[in-house]
């Protein structure tokens, strides 16, 4: 048992680092595509040439192509990205793994969390019902999530902050950390939070939803059920036994989406100056900050990566033909 | 049906408006009323006029993108099955790869490389739409080329292109049809993204342009509400009817089955 799980992980261990390694390749090779001279796309212009020099040196610009990507991988594992342009002295890698990242991931995870729960919840019960509600119910979801996010986003704002004044338009905190006493602080952070949430929510609930109430529809029908019906449980027990498949259905959702973790909060925290790791992404674009879009790639990457090793995991403890099986996902 | 009476609109009221969506049309900023139907932004401009034309600089932009997406999926997929062995595998992971990758993050990293105009724009909305596409085209193809008649045709001695060309290909067309579907709602989403944060052409105004201008010119903090609402309500019908049009495919595509 033991040594079959072990198996198990080691092969989907292997399958993440193949992305990972796949990823690597990719940020290096999109970053040297920019048009021109490497040192110039790579290198801010304003800097003084004896400094370019050093850094040549030190990225080994004048080196062939595979020395280039040895040593960029070498300066990955050291966790040394690079400068940013605009923070002018900062490592990237401070830039992007901070505070930045603890906002996106506030945000994230409450907004991914609240709507999984929500949307597995409601789809399991409509998928189940299957009636005039569902119907109704359904035709509302695919209508919200026929809405661009930052359409929704505009019009949360307009409305309640802009009209009803009830949250504040923009921004992550109203104080400096420390200025006031932490509860307070803490209180406004949360305050600010509530109007890309809802625009978080309103955009992941549907996913959910739809995704869930067709997983359970579909299975409504199955013999099995039919089999439990006819053998007198009641519906709620049906249900109950039932909500494995909705779980396992979240938990695909929650992992494919799982590289929004970090960016797919984009457009909702260009819209609420959230400072986060969406809205930076947003400003380096215009500035060419291209060391820190680097990051964030591999940032993306990682996270990708990791979710899909942690989904794994649950479902072999989630899905018994996995466990005996091996898992052939997809 | 909602699409298109939405396009029908859009065509009457672009060649009977007064004015072209560029022109100054009245005061800056007035609420919708009998002159001005949707009323007017921060230029004067008629909202009604400009988002006349961006349903159809959305709408292009959509559908020939996602020709090129089904285009390129077709070749990948149908090649990566008929082919077999490492290049199948070797395909199909980077498409797990690029699939595992949120698009607007690709399409934002490589509008930033390229200089936003609209070829460029609808080059990357392909180069992130294809892996979807292929995929759905190669699980497609595997049921195909184990179907008898292929097998009958293979043991008459046809060979592999007459294959792919006689059946695999005239069988793909409904799979085709939804994978142009599928494509245009992913890039109409993408596009008014894209454009909504300033990165579309210049030169066109699509619906996402609309709304980008909207933001800037601070439609929200002086109430010009109407600015904001019908650009966007725009793009949603438009998505939707993809959706439900996506949805009637899927279910005709079952009953056959």
């Amino acid at each position: 048992m033991v040594e079959r799980f072990a198996r198990y992980l080691l092969s989907r261990a292997i399958q993440v680092g193949i992305t990972v390694f796949l990823g690597i390749i990719a940020s290096f090779i999109l970053f040297r595509l920019l048009p021109g001279d490497p040192t110039v796309s790579i290198l801010d212009p304003r800097v003084p040439p004896e400094a370019r020099e050093e850094l040549i040196r030190r990225f080994g610009l004048d080196k062939p192509l595979y020395e280039q990507f040895l040593l960029y991988v070498a300066n990955l594992f050291r966790g040394d990205l690079g400068y940013s342009f605009v923070y002018t002295g900062t490592p990237v890698i401070n830039v992007v793994f901070g505070e930045r990242l603890f906002n996106t991931l506030a945000l994230m995870s409450s907004g991914m969390i609240a709507s999984a729960a929500l949307g597995t919840i409601l789809g399991l019960i409509m998928g189940f019902r299957a009636g005039l509600d569902d119907k109704l119910f359904t035709s509302l979801l695919y209508l919200i999530a026929s809405a661009p996010v930052f359409w929704v986003g505009l019009l949360i704002q307009f409305s309640l902050g802009y009209s009803l004044g009830l949250i504040p338009i923009a921004g992550t905190t109203s104080y400096y950390y420390g200025e006031v006493p932490l509860l307070i602080y803490f209180a406004d952070y949360l305050h600010h939070m509530i109007g890309p949430l809802i625009v978080l929510i309103l955009f992941f609930t549907p996913l959910y939803y739809i995704y869930v109430r067709n997983v359970i529809s579909g299975i409504k029908s199955e013999d099995f059920i039919i089999t439990l019906r006819a053998i007198g449980l009641s519906d709620l027990r049906i249900l109950a036994n039932i909500s494995r498949y909705a779980l396992i259905a979240t938990i695909t959702l929650l992992a494919n989406e799982s590289a929004l973790l970090v960016v797919g909060a984009v457009f909702t925290e260009t819209i609420f100056g959230w400072n986060g790791i969406g809205r930076l992404l947003y400003d380096s674009i215009f500035r060419a900050d291209y060391p820190v879009l680097q990051a964030i790639f591999i940032a993306t990457i990682l996270v990708v990566a990791l979710a899909n090793l942690v989904a794994d995991i649950i479902y072999y403890f989630l899905d018994p033909r996995i466990r005996l099986e091996g898992l052939r996902r997809r | 049906m909602a699409l298109l009476s939405i396009i029908l609109l859009s065509i009457t009221w672009r060649l009977s408006s007064p004015w072209s969506p560029r022109d100054i049309a009245g005061d800056p900023f007035k609420p919708p009323s009998y002159v001005h139907l949707l009323g007017t932004d921060d230029l004067g401009r008629d909202v009604m006029t400009m988002v006349s034309e961006g349903v159809f600089v959305t709408l292009f932009i959509g559908v020939v993108s996602s020709l090129i997406i089904s285009f390129i999926g077709l070749l990948i997929g149908v090649s990566s099955v008929t082919l077999r062995g490492l290049i199948d595998a070797a395909l199909m992971r980077l498409v797990d790869f690029l699939l595992s990758i949120p698009t607007l993050v690709i399409a934002l990293i490589l509008v930033a490389i390229l200089k936003p105009s609209i070829i460029n724009v609808i080059l990357v909305l392909a180069v992130v739409g294809w892996p979807a596409s292929a995929r759905l085209v190669r699980a497609y193809t595997l049921s195909l080329i184990e179907a008898p008649y292929v097998e009958v045709s293979r043991a008459l001695g046809a060979g592999l292109w007459h294959i792919v060309v006689r059946h695999i290909i005239p069988n793909l067309t409904p799979i085709l049809l939804a994978s142009v579907i599928v494509g245009c709602r992913a890039a109409i989403l993408l596009e008014s993204g894209l454009s909504f944060l300033g990165l579309g052409d210049p030169g066109l105004q699509s619906l996402g342009t609309i709304l980008f201008y909207a933001r800037r010119s601070a439609a929200l903090a002086s109430g010009a509400y109407w600015l904001i609402i019908f650009p966007g309500m725009l793009i949603m019908l438009i998505i939707l009817s993809l959706t439900l049009i996506m949805l009637a495919i899927d279910k005709s595509m079952k009953i056959k089955e």
